[in-house]
């Protein structure tokens, strides 16, 4: 999963990676990349310790 | 009457001490209904969920499940919801004061992302709760509410802290 993190867009600090969410694909580039077990692709979910924010991504294979 | 239910929740959230409150009337949102979940994005309401620490659910029972509508707004957003507090108030003219739709939205909210709290607050028999100006006629409820908006505020308090400096998979 990506290692690199994030900063918050509002208050510039950097932020906490607390959840990885397992969503449906919405491309078919991501459907090729699921596999059986996963079922499915991964959303990095992060909060800003600052001002609550919370932003997400998709996750990449390192 | 599960406007009288959300109103009462509202004040009684506000009578507590550093807590920012906003009422969302789901059937006043100009969300379209010619598709579904995040395409129908509503960037006011994105906002307000990002912001909160915590939800409280007002809803209505209609043959034992939830308004299509409070599932189709719920399903707008996801990354905003993520380990954040929620807690349902069922509302129903019957006994059994939204238990069914309390029970059937659970589901829905865990895959949300959202952390549902064990107290729930039953609205029975809701046509006598309340007079026509939407005061509550039966004070035996707000013992309840003090329970619910307890565990709830600890859970959305507990869950701030999580997400801001808890890394997922621990640190490094």
């Amino acid at each position: 999963m990506t290692p690199a993190g994030m900063t918050c867009p509002k208050c510039g600090t950097e932020m906490n990676h607390q959840a990885d969410k397992l969503v449906h694909p919405t491309t078919r580039d991501e459907a090729a990349s699921m596999t059986a077990a996963l079922d499915g692709v991964i959303e990095e979910v992060f909060a800003c310790p600052s001002c609550g924010r919370i932003e997400s991504r998709r996750a990449t294979a390192e | 009457m599960s406007e009288h239910a959300a109103e009462l929740m509202r004040s009684e959230i506000e009578k507590r001490p550093g807590v920012l409150t906003e009422l969302i009337d789901v059937g006043k949102l100009a969300i379209p209904v010619d598709d579904a979940g995040e395409a129908v994005k509503d960037p006011e309401l994105s906002e307000l969920m990002n912001r909160a620490d915590g939800l409280v659910i007002v809803a209505p029972e209609y043959n034992h499940g939830y308004p299509g509508l409070l599932k189709h707004v719920l399903d707008t957003n996801l990354q905003e919801y993520i380990h954040k507090a929620v807690g349902i108030v069922g509302v129903s003219a019957g006994v059994f004061g939204g238990a069914r739709v309390i029970q059937n939205l659970i589901p829905v909210l865990r895959e949300l992302g959202l952390v549902t709290i064990f107290w729930d607050v039953n609205f029975t028999t809701v046509q006598s709760r309340f007079d026509e100006a939407g005061r509550l006629t039966d004070e035996s409820f707000l013992p309840r509410i003090e329970k619910f908006l307890d565990e709830l505020f600890w859970m959305a308090e507990t869950l701030r802290h999580g997400r801001s400096h808890l890394p997922i998979g621990g640190p490094g």
